[in-house]
C-alpha cells in the first residue's frame, strides 16, 4: 500500500471521528450554539466524503463525489469561519447573560440590604428632590414636618457632615443621626448625595438624662464643696485658736515654772542665805515638783504640736550609728546614777533618710523609759543594725517587762503599767505616745517585744528612703 | 502546470479568511483549541500545497498534501473529542438546578 493510500485512510478515519464527536457536542451547551455545531459538521463532512471517495478509489469504486469533491472543498474554510464566529457570538451572548444575571443578583442583594436596613437611605439632589428612598427613609420623609428635614441644606453642606435632626410631632419626636456622602454628578445633572439616617432617639434621651444627672452632680458637688470649705474654715479657725492657746500656755506656764525651778535652785545652792534641813528638804520637793511639772508641760505641748500638725519634719541623711552612739553617751550619767549598765552596739555603717532631731527624741524617750523601769544593777542595750531597706534601732532592757495584754495600752497618753500594786514611776506617761506619733510622722515603725520580769525590747525601723514627698536635705 | 479553478478559489479563501479565523479564535477558550488550530492549519497547508503541486515537485507535494489532510483529520478528531467531552459536562452542569 502506498503512503498516499495510508494518509487517505488516516484522513478518512480522522474526519470520521471528528464528525462523530462533532455530533456528540450538545448544541445547547454554554457557548456552543446550533449554528456553530452544524456548520462545523458540514465542514468536516466535506473532507470526510472526499476521503471516503479516495478510499473507495483504492477498491476500484469511482464515486460521483470525486468529480465534485474539489469544488465542495471550497466551502470548507468559509464553513469553519462561520462555525467559529457563531461560537464567538454564542460566547458573547453567554457572557452578556452571565453579566446580566450577576448584575441582577447584585441589584437584588443591594435592594434587600437597603429595604431590611434599620437605617434610612435617601438619595437627594441639591434642590431637595428625592430620587431614591428605602422603606425606613420613606417613613421618615412621611413623618417629617415641613422644615424639619432640610434635604437641600444637608446635600449642600459639608460632604461628610454628621448632624442630628429632630423629626416628627412633639409627642412622637425622634432624633436622627444624618450622614451625608456626595455623589459625583452626571454631566448636566444636579449634585446628589446619599443620606444615611439612623434613629438615635434612645441615645439622645440617655444623653439628656446623663447631662441632667451630671448637672445635678455638679450642683451637689458645689454644695458639698462650699460646706467643706466652710467646715475647713472653721477647722482652721479652731486650729489657729488652739495654736494660739498652746503658745499662750507655753509662755504662761513655763515662765513661772522656770522662775520656780530657777529660784529654788538658787536657794538650794545657798546663794540667798543658809537653809535649815527642813527648809532644804521642802525646797527640794518644790524643785523636784517644778521640774516634773515642766516636763509634763513640755510633753503636753509637744504632743499637742504633733497632733495639730505643727511639728515640721526636716529630712536629712543620718548616720544612725554615730548619732545613737552620741545619744547613749549623753545619757550615760543618768544610767550611772541608777547603777544601770548602758551600752550602744552598732553593726556596720547604717544610714537612713529621716529627721535627726526627732529620731533623737524617740530614742531618748525609749532609753529614758528603759532606765526608769529597770532596777539598779540591770542593763540597757541600744543596738543599731542595717537591714535591706531600713535602719533598725533596738532599745532592750532587763527591766520589769510588760504583759502582753498591756502592750497596746502603754501607747495611750498618761498611761503607765506597773506589775502588781507597785507605785507609779516618775514620769508623765506621755513618752511612748510621743514616740509613736513621731514614728508615724517619720514613716518609721515602732514595735515591742516584752515579757513580764524579763525586760522589754522596743524596735524602731527607719526606712532608708523617706516615704513622704519631702526633699532630702 | 495543471491546476483547477476550485484550487485557486481555495487558495484565495485560505489566504483571505484564515486571518479572520485567527481573530475569531482569539476570543474563544475551549479544550482542544490547540488541536483544532493545528488541524485547520494542516488542512489549509494541504489546500495551498494542492495548488503548488501543479507547478513544482508534483509527486512530493502530492504526498505532502495527503499527509496534511491525514494530520488535519486526526488533529480535528482529537480537538472535537476534547470539545465534545467538555461541552457535554458543561451542558449537564447547566441543566442541574
Amino acid at each position: 500500500m502506498s503512503p498516499i493510500a495510508v494518509f487517505d485512510i488516516l484522513a478518512f478515519l480522522g474526519f470520521g471521528a471528528a464528525l462523530f464527536f462533532g455530533f456528540r457536542v450538545p448544541a445547547h451547551a454554554p457557548g456552543i450554539g446550533r449554528l456553530a455545531k452544524y456548520t462545523y459538521i458540514g465542514a468536516v463532512a466535506i473532507f470526510l466524503l472526499n476521503g471516503a471517495s479516495n478510499v473507495l478509489e483504492y477498491t476500484g469504486v469511482t464515486t460521483q463525489f470525486d468529480a465534485y469533491g474539489d469544488y465542495a472543498k471550497v466551502l470548507f474554510v468559509p464553513l469553519v469561519l462561520w462555525s467559529t464566529f457563531s461560537r464567538v457570538n454564542a460566547e458573547r451572548l453567554l457572557a452578556a447573560q452571565r453579566a446580566e444575571a450577576a448584575e441582577r443578583e447584585e441589584s437584588e442583594l443591594l435592594t434587600s440590604i437597603l429595604e431590611t436596613s434599620p437605617a434610612g437611605v435617601i438619595v437627594a439632589d441639591v434642590n431637595g428632590s428625592v430620587s431614591f428612598a428605602n422603606q425606613f427613609g420613606s417613613q421618615i420623609l412621611a413623618e417629617a414636618l415641613p422644615g424639619q428635614l432640610d434635604l437641600a441644606g444637608i446635600v449642600r453642606g459639608t460632604p461628610t457632615a454628621h448632624r442630628r435632626v429632630p423629626v416628627g410631632m412633639q409627642d412622637s419626636l425622634r432624633y436622627l443621626a444624618v450622614r451625608c456622602k456626595s455623589l459625583h454628578p452626571a454631566e448636566g445633572s444636579a449634585s446628589r448625595a446619599v443620606l444615611v439616617l439612623s434613629d438615635v432617639t434612645d441615645r439622645v434621651i440617655r444623653e439628656h438624662e446623663i447631662e441632667e444627672y451630671r448637672h445635678g452632680l455638679e450642683r451637689e458637688i458645689d454644695h458639698r464643696t462650699s460646706e467643706l470649705m466652710e467646715a475647713n474654715r472653721q477647722l482652721q479657725d479652731a486650729s489657729d485658736a488652739r495654736q494660739d492657746f498652746l503658745a499662750r500656755m507655753s509662755h504662761e506656764l513655763k515662765t513661772p515654772l522656770n522662775s520656780i525651778i530657777g529660784f529654788s535652785e538658787i536657794m538650794l545652792k545657798g546663794l540667798s542665805g543658809p537653809l535649815t534641813e527642813d527648809q532644804r528638804a521642802q525646797l527640794g520637793m518644790v524643785h523636784s515638783s517644778g521640774t516634773h511639772l515642766l516636763e509634763l508641760v513640755n510633753d503636753v505641748l509637744e504632743i499637742s504640736r504633733i497632733e495639730a500638725g505643727y511639728s515640721p519634719v526636716s529630712i536629712a541623711r543620718v548616720n544612725v550609728c554615730a548619732r545613737m552612739g552620741d545619744l547613749v553617751a549623753s545619757m550615760a550619767v543618768l544610767a550611772r546614777e541608777k547603777d544601770i549598765d548602758l551600752a550602744c552596739r552598732c553593726e556596720g555603717a547604717t544610714n537612713a533618710a529621716t529627721d535627726p532631731d526627732k529620731l533623737d527624741q524617740i530614742v531618748r524617750n525609749l532609753v529614758s523609759n528603759a532606765i526608769k523601769f529597770t532596777d539598779p544593777g540591770g542593763r540597757v542595750d541600744v543596738t543599731v543594725e542595717q537591714e535591706q531597706d531600713s535602719a533598725v534601732v533596738t532599745v532592750a532592757d532587763t527591766g520589769i517587762g510588760i504583759a502582753e495584754e498591756d502592750q497596746e495600752r502603754i501607747y495611750s497618753a498618761f498611761q503607765q503599767v506597773e506589775p502588781g500594786n507597785r507605785a507609779r514611776r516618775e514620769g508623765t506617761g506621755l513618752g511612748l505616745t510621743i514616740c509613736r506619733e513621731l514614728c508615724d510622722s517619720l514613716g518609721c515603725t515602732l514595735s515591742l517585744e516584752s515579757r513580764p520580769g524579763e525586760g522589754s525590747a522596743f524596735t524602731v525601723r527607719i526606712p532608708r528612703q523617706f516615704p513622704g514627698d519631702l526633699v532630702i536635705l | 502546470m495543471t491546476y483547477s479553478e476550485s484550487e485557486i478559489i481555495n487558495l484565495f479563501l485560505v489566504l483571505v479568511l484564515s486571518p479572520m479565523l485567527a481573530v475569531g479564535l482569539r476570543e474563544l477558550r475551549f479544550p482542544g483549541k490547540v488541536w483544532s488550530e493545528i488541524g485547520f492549519s494542516a488542512i489549509a497547508l494541504g489546500l495551498v500545497v494542492t495548488v503548488l503541486e501543479g507547478f513544482v515537485f508534483p509527486d512530493a507535494l502530492n504526498l505532502v498534501e495527503h499527509a496534511c489532510y491525514a494530520a488535519g483529520g486526526i488533529c480535528g478528531a482529537v480537538g472535537a473529542y476534547l470539545l465534545a467531552k467538555d461541552a457535554r459536562r458543561a451542558y449537564r452542569g447547566a441543566e442541574r438546578p
